[in-house]
């Protein structure tokens, strides 16, 4: 049963079964990564430096533009490549910490909820039921009229907004392994419900999980984009890609590259997720893969 | 039948009575509202009043007492920020964002229904092909990225149309298409999929050799069983609009809706506006998803009601 999990991840078909784009989102991909990881560092300036002086100034190649700042600057004269790279940190930041919260509190909930059955089944598939009614846009924005746009509540909230999908579906895994004699004979043998969980269920988990995790991580990086756009997300000065388009869109006239320049990394960074996720997602389905 | 509607509706009231209870004390979660709307300097006097006037004195279990019984009689307080009851501010709203919605909706089947069953019918084909990397670019574009692009392509450099308001059809244009993108797309997608596991069917050779032209083949058993598979997720795209699609659009481009409406309560606090819109919407999407659960059940045969609600 681990053969899936191995396979999952095995290095030498991951990369065959790629297409050329596939491996060029990868590549980009850890290319971004690497950039967030290290943007204190390549950026050239504090991103949250203003230079009165240099306001407005358009990127390298138009007239008019300012050495030094290769994508131009805003309205307070601050370096749109720096706030570029450190927004995509927080932004990033965001999608990794809110999936990984969503995956362990649904894969916890839908675990327990598929093994035990009975009256923790019925409140854990009631509580599902209810968060699907509430839409995941209207309780963040309820959540940052409460809190206030602070980075650790939006993670939190975005983190536990996302826990249904993951429980949903881990329930369902876990209810149809269930009864499969490889865990019947476990049983028999005496494990303990933690070891059937982590040794017999868990590997049988790993692809649906990865799937989840790329589709929450992309949901959430959109969602985090989409409110600090309408001014509710991270508070200023710190910039993240989606505050810089909506701060961007009151100079769109005279300076379009406040808007173009985020708008273009949020592209970047949706296409390169959506492409891996596909890619996963096939990888995980095994009945396509015989087709 | 009856019995399924039953329990839906007993499900939909005990979910609607969570959300209303959650949402009503996470409101109150962070303190006195009053101060986020009365602002500093205010005098104790004015401010006791104020909490009297949004009946905001008691304690909260007593406040929430009163907001269920509220609620039985249509009562759901009044907005910090307009002093009118949020039902009034609420109704105000409906129409331009049904509008909208509406818009979209129609466009995301007119155009994503023909188009999925054309990428899969000639699905080796060039323009196939190219439908296809449309919707997988439409799809990861985040829709407030388009709309803003967009304004400033035809708003703002072409000047061709209008970048607020919702006075001439004109006005539509750029609202309903980048709020349909993404729906568009993932139409698309599905529809595709669909298709192609009709087209395996053996029924359609029954259909060719009994001299049916390719024509009526598609139309007639290709497109109706497509549509049993496409309509459960249009579903889902609908509640997607009603609840989030709007949101980002509405605030882009002025649109005074329901969306637009909720952002400003978010900025500005306005706890009863947020409370009632959240339960509107919640409300929403449960009765659009029972919907669905029936007209699912009426079109294809085979899923047979009693037997889902389990």
């Amino acid at each position: 049963m681990k053969r899936i999990a191995k396979y999952f991840f095995h290095a030498r078909t991951f990369w065959s079964d790629a297409t050329p784009l596939v491996r060029l989102a990868i590549v980009v991909g850890l290319l971004l990564l690497g950039a967030t990881a290290l943007a204190p560092w390549l950026a050239p300036f504090d991103p949250n430096q203003q230079t009165l002086l240099a306001r407005l100034s358009p990127p390298v190649g138009f007239e008019g533009a300012a050495m030094g700042h290769w994508l131009g600057t805003d309205e307070l004269g601050r370096d749109i490549f720096s706030r570029g790279l450190h927004a995509l940190r927080i932004t990033l930041g965001i999608g990794l910490g809110g999936a990984s919260l969503g995956m362990l509190l649904g894969l916890a909930l839908g675990l327990v909820a598929g093994l035990k059955g009975g009256l923790i089944d019925d409140l854990v598939a009631g509580a599902i039921d209810i968060q699907i009614a509430v839409p995941f846009t209207l309780l963040a924005l309820l959540a940052v009229a409460i809190f206030g746009g602070d980075l650790l509540v939006l993670i939190i909230v975005l983190g536990i907004a996302g826990w249904e999908t993951f429980a949903r579906v881990v329930r369902g895994e876990v209810i149809k392994l269930r009864n499969q004699p490889f865990i019947e004979s476990a049983l028999a043998a005496g494990a303990s419900p933690w070891r059937i969980a982590t040794r017999h269920l868990l590997p049988n988990l790993v692809s649906p999980l990865v799937v989840m995790f790329a589709l929450s991580f992309s949901q959430i990086v959109l969602l985090e984009s989409t409110l600090s756009f309408l001014g509710l997300g991270v508070r200023p000065p710190t910039a993240t890609l989606g505050s810089m388009v909506g701060q961007g869109r009151d100079y769109m006239p005279s300076a379009p590259w406040l808007v173009i320049v985020p708008s273009l990394l949020i592209l970047l960074v949706t296409l390169v997720v959506q492409l891996i996720g596909d890619f996963l997602r096939d990888r995980a389905d095994i009945r396509l893969r015989q087709r | 039948m009856l019995r399924f509607l039953i329990l839906r509706i007993v499900k939909m009231a005990i979910t609607l009575f969570v959300v209303v209870t959650v949402v009503f004390f996470a409101t109150r979660l962070s303190g006195n509202a009053i101060d986020f709307i009365a602002g500093e300097g205010l005098d104790a006097q004015s401010r006791s009043e104020l909490i009297a006037y949004y009946g905001l004195r008691e304690d909260v279990l007593t406040q929430y007492w009163r907001y269920l019984r509220g609620m039985t009689e249509g009562e759901f307080g009044l907005s910090f920020t307009e002093r009118r009851p949020v039902t009034q501010v609420f109704w105000e709203r409906v129409g331009p964002t049904l509008q909208l919605i509406g818009g979209a909706i129609l466009m995301t089947l007119v155009v994503a229904i023909p188009a999925g069953v054309f990428a899969a019918v000639r699905r080796r084909s060039t323009s196939a092909q190219s439908v296809m990397t449309l919707a997988f670019l439409g799809y990861a574009t985040p829709n407030f990225v388009l709309a803003t692009l967009m304004l400033l392509v035809f708003s703002y450099w072409l000047q061709i149309l209008p970048s607020a308001g919702n006075s001439t059809w004109a006005h539509y244009l750029m609202p309903v298409t980048a709020l349909s993108l993404t729906y568009i797309a993932a139409l698309i997608r599905y529809t595709r999929n669909a298709t192609l596991d009709v087209l395996g069917q053996d029924y359609l050779r029954t259909a060719r050799a009994k001299g049916m032209s390719e024509r009526e083949v598609i139309v007639r058993h290709v497109l109706r069983n497509t549509l049993i598979t496409v309509l459960s997720v249009f579903g889902l795209m609908v509640t997607a609009l009603v609840s989030s699609g709007a949101v980002v659009i509405e605030s882009i481009f002025s649109w005074r809706g329901i969306g637009d409406l909720l952002v400003r309560a978010a900025i500005r606090r306005d706890y009863p506006v947020l409370q009632f819109g959240v339960l509107a919407v919640a409300a929403a999407v449960v009765v659009i998803n029972t919907l669905i659960d029936i007209a699912y059940a009426l079109v294809d045969p085979r899923v047979r009601l009693g037997a889902r609600v389990s």
